[in-house]
Formats: C-alpha cells, structure tokens, sequence
C-alpha cells in the first residue's frame, strides 16, 4: 500500500469510528463531551502554535479570535440558517473563520513592528476591545451573549476539524511559507536579507491561526450552546498557552499532547473544586522554571543576548 | 583585465549619501561592477563600509544616491526584494537561522522562487511537491559546490565557524546573485583557512558567474582577489582604483597609519 | 463641572499611577513586564481588608503594614518565579509572569469566593463644598498621599545610592555588577518598593471604590500596565503621566458616552498611541543594529 494512502485511510477509519459512535451512542456522553473538549483544545492549540511557536510572536489574543469565530458561527446558525439544521452547520464553522481570519489578518499588520512584549500588549488590547464590543453591540445579544445555540457539534465534526487543523499546520511549517515563518522568528534581518517577505509571512501565520481558532470558537459555541463575552476572557488565552507550552511549541505533536494531558487533567482534578484552577499556574510555572521546552520541545535554551 | 569602467556595467552605485542623526556614516559613494569582477571595500574601523552594504541591501533607506542592477533602479525597494533581484550578502556576525539545517537555511533563501502558492502547499498537492523537490536539488547543487553536502542535515550553528561561513555563503547564492557582497569572510580565521577561502572565493565567481564585493581588513584576502580597490575613511571615498595601485596613495597611508608615518602599504 | 472632572481624574489617575509605577520599575531593572502585578494590587486590597475586619486595624497602622507585607510578597514572588528564568528566553519570562498572576487571582477565588466583598470605611467621609464641586476628605487624602509617594520614590531614585544604583542596572545590565552592584538585592529592593505602591494604591481603590472582587487587578492592572507603556516603559516620570492620563480619558469618556465603552475607548487609545509612538512618551526608541 503506498504510503501515501495511509493518512488519508487512517482519517476515514477514524471518521467511520466517530460516525458510528454519534450515530449509535456508543460512548457514555460524558466521556464523548471530554473527547470534544480534547479536540477543541488541539485545534486552539494548534493553531496558536503557528504564531507562538513557529513564528515565535507572543500573542495573548487566541480567545478573541475564538470570540469572533463562536460569536459569528452562533449568529449564522440562529440568524442566517436557523431552519436549515445540522447540515448547514459546516458553513457557519466557516464564516466563523472567515470571520475570524480577518482579524487575524489585522492583528497582523501591528505585528509587522512591534514584537514581544509589545505585542503581547496589543494582543491583549484585541481581547479587550473585543469583549467590549460583543458587549455594547447590539446584534450580539449584548453582556448576555448568545443562549440556545443548537447542539450541531459532535465527535465526526470535532475529529474532521481538528485532523484538518493539524494537518494544515503541518504542510504549512513544511512548506517554503513554513521555512519563512521560522526564519522570521530565528532572525528577522537575516530573513529579509534572503527574499523572504516578513509581512507576507506574518499575515500568513496570523491569519491561519486565527482561522482555526475561529472554526475552534465556533465548534465550542455549538457544544456548550451558550457563549457571552466574558467566556472568551485573558484566561482562556493563558489556558491555550499552557497546554502550548506542555506539550512542546514549535512541534506538530506537542499542542497535541498538551491540549490532550491538560483537558484530562483538569477533569481528573474536578474534586478539588474551585482549586483546580490554582493548579493551572502553579503547573505552568513549574514548567517554565525546569523545562521551557515542553514535553516534546527539544533542549534548545536560549541565551538572551548580553550584546550592549 | 582592464580598469576602465564599463559601458553599461551590471551593478552601479552612484552618490549614495546617508547621515545618522547629525552623523554622515556615507558620503558620496560610487560604484562600478562588472560581472565576473570582484571589488574590494576596505578602511579603518566605523568607515562606513558595512553601512554601504545595509544600504544596498535596503536595510537602512540612503538619504541620497542611486542603486541599480542590470539598469534596474533598487535604491527604494524593500530588502526581500532586493535580494529577489539579484543582490545577496552575508554578515560580519554569522547569522544563521539557528534552529534549521543547513539544506532549510539553504532553502529559505528560494522563498522568492518557490513557484507555488499557499493552497497548494496547504494541500500538499502534486506541483507543490515538484517545485520542492526541484529547489531542493539546486540547494543540494549548491552545497556540492562548496563541499558541504554531506552535513546538509545538520544543525547549522553545530558546525565548526569555517564551516558556517560556508553555509552563510551557501544561503546567500541560493537566491541566485547577479552581484555578492561578502562581509569580512575571513573574520577569525587562520592563514591555512585564509588560503582556502581565496580559492573558494574565486571558485564561486567562476562557477556562478557572480560579481563579488568584499569587506576585508585581511590585506591578503583582498590583494589576493581584488582588481579594484575602494578605500573608505569616515565616509569619504579616499581611494578608487586598482589594488596594485594601493600602497602609492599617500590618502590610504595617512588614514591607516597616521600622519607622520612614512611607511608603505602591503 | 471640569474642576468636578479634574478631581475624579486625580483620583483615579493616582491609583493608576502607582500601579504603573511598579511596572515601570521592573521593566527598567529586568526588562520584564511583571504581569502578575495587577494582581499583586488585587492582593494587597484583601490584605488590607483582612488587617481592617478581622483585625480591626485602623488606617494609620494598616497603610504601613500592608506596604511591607506586599512588599514581601514582591520579593517573594520574584525570588520563586523570575529569578531562575533571569537568562531564558523572552517568552519563558512573560508566560511564567501571566502564570504568576492568575495563580494570585485563582488562590484569591478559592479563598475568599468570587463575590465581591465591600471595603470597610476606614475615614469617615467628609464632604466639602467650594463652589461649584465637591471634594471629599477620601480624594484629597488619596491625591496627596500619592502624589506624596511619587515626589518620594522620584526622590529616592534621584539622589540615594540604591535609587542610583536602580538606574545604573537599567541602563546597563552587564556591567553593573562589575561596578560593585549587587544585582539581587537590587532586584528584590525594586520588587519590594513596586509591590507596596500596588498595595497602597489597593488600599486607595477599596477608600474610594468601596467594593473589592479578585478579578479587579485584571482590569485596574491592564489599565495601568497601558499607563506605564504610554509613559514609556522604564520611565518613572512616564508611569505617573500616563496613569494620569489614563484616568482623565477614563472619567471624561464616561462622563459622555456609555460606560460600558470606557474599556474600548482605553484599550484603543492604547493602540493608537503604539502606532505612533511605540516607545510611548518618555520611553527610548529601539535601536535598529545590523
């Protein structure tokens, strides 16, 4: 069989398992929501890997561009298709992307100079401005947010999407726009220098990520069928960089395990109550201190440059 | 080998002016290269030379002056494109993509040419894995030339500095030069590795027909490869001409030596 | 109606000031942005409502008390948390910052619930009239002691040793220590002071705001963390002009518009001035070095 058709043959049997099982309920409904919420994760994760890993930028902004994509998936499904059903459901997880896409997109253009610090700044501005928007504008259910969002998604939908996710991110960190984006985060100059378009580059990767996270927001918002601004808060940036950085950035892998590991964890962890979110940062921290890396992060230490 | 200029040279600096602040680094820089012909840009320390080069490259934007390649104006254009056209360099400080290999920091350079567009890579389609194996047979090319192929999978920044400088100019001829600037390539290194590097010098000249200009306080390296000589002093061009020609100019000994020095030069 | 205006800016503008003070201060030192100290001020608000309800401790031997307490937290906090991470990556640092405020918000939320918890009165408030406008004895205290504060620490850095030798690390982190600076002790004094401003300014916000919740450092933090970056990041001088700037824009845009557009109009004052002026007023441009 040539190797070539192993990846696609591996998706269409686990597509298959996944059909079955919504189709049949085969798996006990919390488990299945858990599995989703992993699966949810992977595509927030992953598609935060390309801006925070690969790219090596410092964004804080990923629930925003959740925010936009649930907020605009829940305002198709019960404004624009509210009749059509679970069918029209993947176009709604697109115009949630889209949506979000172009604000990746103008995330972007502040990131073409500012770096860092700065742009974990603005970033964080974006998070701000957007939950004061959804909260003053009136189409978007105001502080209340949305309630009564159908509940299209479910383990086939959660599974496509995040394959595609890790999947786009693969070919995109292996394609010459991949070699660009890590080129940009290794040395910036140096990547001028070789004909590659910073700006190009940065939209790209912001632009994907943001995507993603969009049809991440979106999925979300047709799980737990009700969404308000202050669910897309710093704090769920901070839990997607968390599983980031557990699992390993600037691998394929890593946001993977992270977003699999953390979910399952704080699951684990629900008898401790309202103290299993003390456990988040203290476990980050601890990381951060003996090993930045991650999990699958190789040992690659940077020395801050000591140069005047 | 003549020293007149040419008649529609490849690659002509004219006027180039740039001031920091209140600070001119250059002033009034011309140049004239042909193909083929390599060119030597010395002078003491903070002269002005690797500025020249950040100008050409569209680092820093010259307040005055002209760039043009093959009749082609670069002065305005943005760095990427720069190189895209034909001028590609290397630094003073290796800068090496330090998390690549020395085939990826070969193969980010063709991001000009990669010959695809985003969603075909995104899907990985068929003309999306013929261009990358096409641009990844001329790197391999490349790095052949320069004896280099058999650490391609290396880490770049693991090999020993002789190596890397070879990587950097591996990197740099990728995107396919009309004119190279090298920046003190010789940097560090010793007389055997000097000796070396004349040769690969002009050995990369011959095989890639590439017009090379040099920054260099080694003397050998630049007498050994240079026909002509530039020889800048806070800016100013104080010397234009052959290298033979070097050791006469009272201008080039008064600024390296001092004025009451008497001595010669090389 | 403005003077009105101007006080409520005052007030506000202080407790922005001093927060960004401390941002100001570590960024100069470290050049780090220490993002939990939004969150240290939320603690030193609980810490002083602690002191004042179960233990009865009235302002005047609360103000200090609290200071020194939040103080060594800062240090705390710097020894456990950014010490080690002094030479890693950029991004190991900020993460490990984010990590260390929401682990103060989550400790806050598991002990003392999420419910907001209403500050007691210490001084009892007097109103005076002059004119037009009315001032509190709360605001003028407020307003005077931290402009007490900042003439202070401005003082402190300008002409002491250790206030030198603060300015001596942030312009030049390698050879300080070679001048016979002892970079730890310096760290930790920047922490300490830092810390105890954000406590004081904690205190100020429960006097004047009187209700506290442990999700107010998030945003009382943020707001004046954009303070210190419109000041100029490292500029103590820029901290308190932009704290103050800060809350004349946040009075005056809730005084005509909606106050549900405050944050936005904030948070895109914000963007707008990194467009411009990306060093912000006082900061020193980046150097590009090729």
């Amino acid at each position: 069989m040539p190797s070539k058709f192993i990846g696609p043959g591996l998706f269409l049997c686990g597509l298959a398992v996944t059909l079955s099982c919504d189709a049949l309920h085969l798996i006990n409904p919390y488990i299945a929501q858990i599995l989703m919420y992993i699966g949810i994760n992977v595509i927030m994760t992953s598609s935060l890997n390309l801006v925070n890993g690969y790219l090596g930028e410092f964004s804080v902004g990923h629930a925003a561009f959740m925010a936009v994509g649930a907020y605009a998936a829940a305002f198709f499904s019960l404004s624009i298709f509210p009749h059509c059903g679970p069918l029209l459901f993947p176009l709604s997880l697109l115009a949630g992307g889209f949506a979000s896409g172009i604000i990746g997109f103008l995330v972007a253009i502040p990131a073409f100079k500012a770096r860092d610090d700065y742009l974990a700044i603005i970033t964080l501005a974006l998070i701000m401005i957007t939950k004061s928007m959804f909260e003053n504008l009136p189409w978007f259910g105001g502080p209340q947010g949305y309630s009564g969002i159908p509940k299209y998604t479910n383990l086939s939908w959660v599974f496509a999407a995040a394959v595609m996710t890790v999947v786009v991110v693969r070919n995109v960190v292996r394609s010459g726009f991949g070699r660009g984006i890590i080129a940009v985060r290794d040395d910036e100059v140096a990547a001028t220098l070789v004909s590659v378009d910073t700006r190009q580059v940065k939209i790209i990767a912001f632009v994907i990520a943001a995507f993603f996270a969009g049809v991440g927001g979106g999925l979300f918002a047709h799980l737990i069928q009700f969404i308000n601004p202050r669910t897309f808060s710093i704090l769920k940036s901070t839990d997607f960089l968390l599983m980031l950085y557990l699992g390993g950035s600037a691998t394929i892998g890593g946001p993977i395990l992270g977003a699999a590991i953390w979910t399952i964890l704080l699951e684990v962890l629900r008898f401790l109550g309202v103290w299993r979110f003390v456990v988040a940062p203290v476990a980050l921290i601890v990381l951060m201190v003996y090993r930045p890396q991650g999990i699958m992060g190789w040992n690659r230490k940077k020395r801050e440059n000591l140069k005047v | 080998m003549t020293n007149t200029p040419q008649k529609n040279p490849l690659f002509e600096i004219t006027g180039l002016t740039h001031a920091f602040g209140g600070l001119t680094a250059v002033s009034d820089f011309n140049l004239s290269l042909g193909a083929g012909r390599i060119m030597g840009l010395i002078g003491p320390n903070g002269a002005g030379k690797t500025t020249v080069f950040n100008l050409i490259t569209g680092v820093y934007k010259p307040d005055g002056g002209t760039v043009t390649l093959k009749g082609k104006n670069l002065t305005a254009l943005p760095s990427h494109t720069i190189v895209a056209e034909g001028v590609s360099r290397t630094f003073q400080n290796i800068r090496l993509f330090k998390s690549m290999s020395v085939l990826d920091n070969c193969l980010t350079a063709a991001y000009y040419r990669l010959g695809y567009r985003l969603p075909e890579a995104l899907l990985g389609a068929a003309g999306f894995r013929r261009r990358e194996s096409s641009i990844r047979a001329s790197a391999l090319d490349v790095l052949e030339t320069l004896g280099l192929a058999n650490r391609a999978g290396s880490l770049a920044v693991s090999l020993p500095y002789g190596m890397q400088r070879k990587v950097e100019l591996a990197r740099a001829l990728m995107s396919k030069p009309a004119v190279l600037l090298l920046d003190e390539p010789g940097a560090g290194m010793n007389p055997a590795e000097l000796g070396d590097l004349v040769t690969m010098i002009a050995g990369v000249r011959d095989a890639f027909g590439v017009a090379i200009m040099l920054i260099e306080h080694r003397m050998k390296l630049v007498m050994d490869l240079c026909e002509r000589v530039t020889v800048l002093n806070f800016g100013t061009t104080i010397f234009e001409g052959l290298a033979a020609d070097l050791s006469k100019s009272a201008a080039v000994v008064q600024a390296y030596f001092g004025e009451d020095h008497d001595a010669t030069v090389g | 109606m403005i003077i009105q205006q101007a006080l409520n800016s005052l007030q506000l503008g202080s407790i922005y000031a001093l927060i960004a003070l401390g941002y100001t201060m570590v960024y100069g030192v470290l050049r780090l942005i220490n993002f939990a100290h939004g969150d240290v001020f939320m603690v030193g608000a609980y810490a002083a409502l602690f002191l004042a309800v179960s233990l009865g401790f009235p302002l005047i031997a609360l103000a200090p008390l609290t200071f020194v307490a939040i103080g060594l937290l800062g240090i705390v906090i710097e020894r456990i948390a950014y010490k080690p991470l002094r030479g890693a990556a950029r991004v190991s640092a900020v993460i490990t910052a984010l990590a260390v405020g929401l682990f103060l918000e989550t400790l806050m939320l598991a002990v003392v619930g999420p419910e907001p918890k209403k500050f007691p009165a210490l001084i009892t408030t007097k109103i005076h009239t002059l004119g037009s406008f009315t001032v509190t004895n709360v605001q003028a205290l407020i307003i005077i002691i931290s402009v007490a504060l900042m003439i202070g620490l401005d003082l402190f850095v300008a002409k002491t040793r250790t206030g030198m030798a603060m300015r001596a690390l942030s312009w030049d982190k390698t050879f300080a220590p070679l001048l016979g600076i002892n970079v730890d002790r310096i760290v930790s004094i920047t922490f300490f002071i830092g810390a105890g401003l954000a406590a004081m300014a904690g205190i100020f916000t429960g006097l004047a705001y009187p209700v506290i919740d442990p999700y107010m450092g998030i945003m009382v933090g943020w707001k004046a963390f954009v303070s210190a970056v419109i000041g100029g990041t490292g500029s103590i001088k820029g901290a308190v002009l932009g704290g103050f700037l800060l809350g004349a824009v946040e009075i005056l845009s809730t005084a005509f518009l909606p106050s549900t557009y405050k944050d936005m109009i904030v948070f895109g004052l914000l963007l707008v001035i990194l467009l411009f002026k990306p060093q912000g007023f006082f900061g020193t441009p980046a150097q590009k070095k090729v």
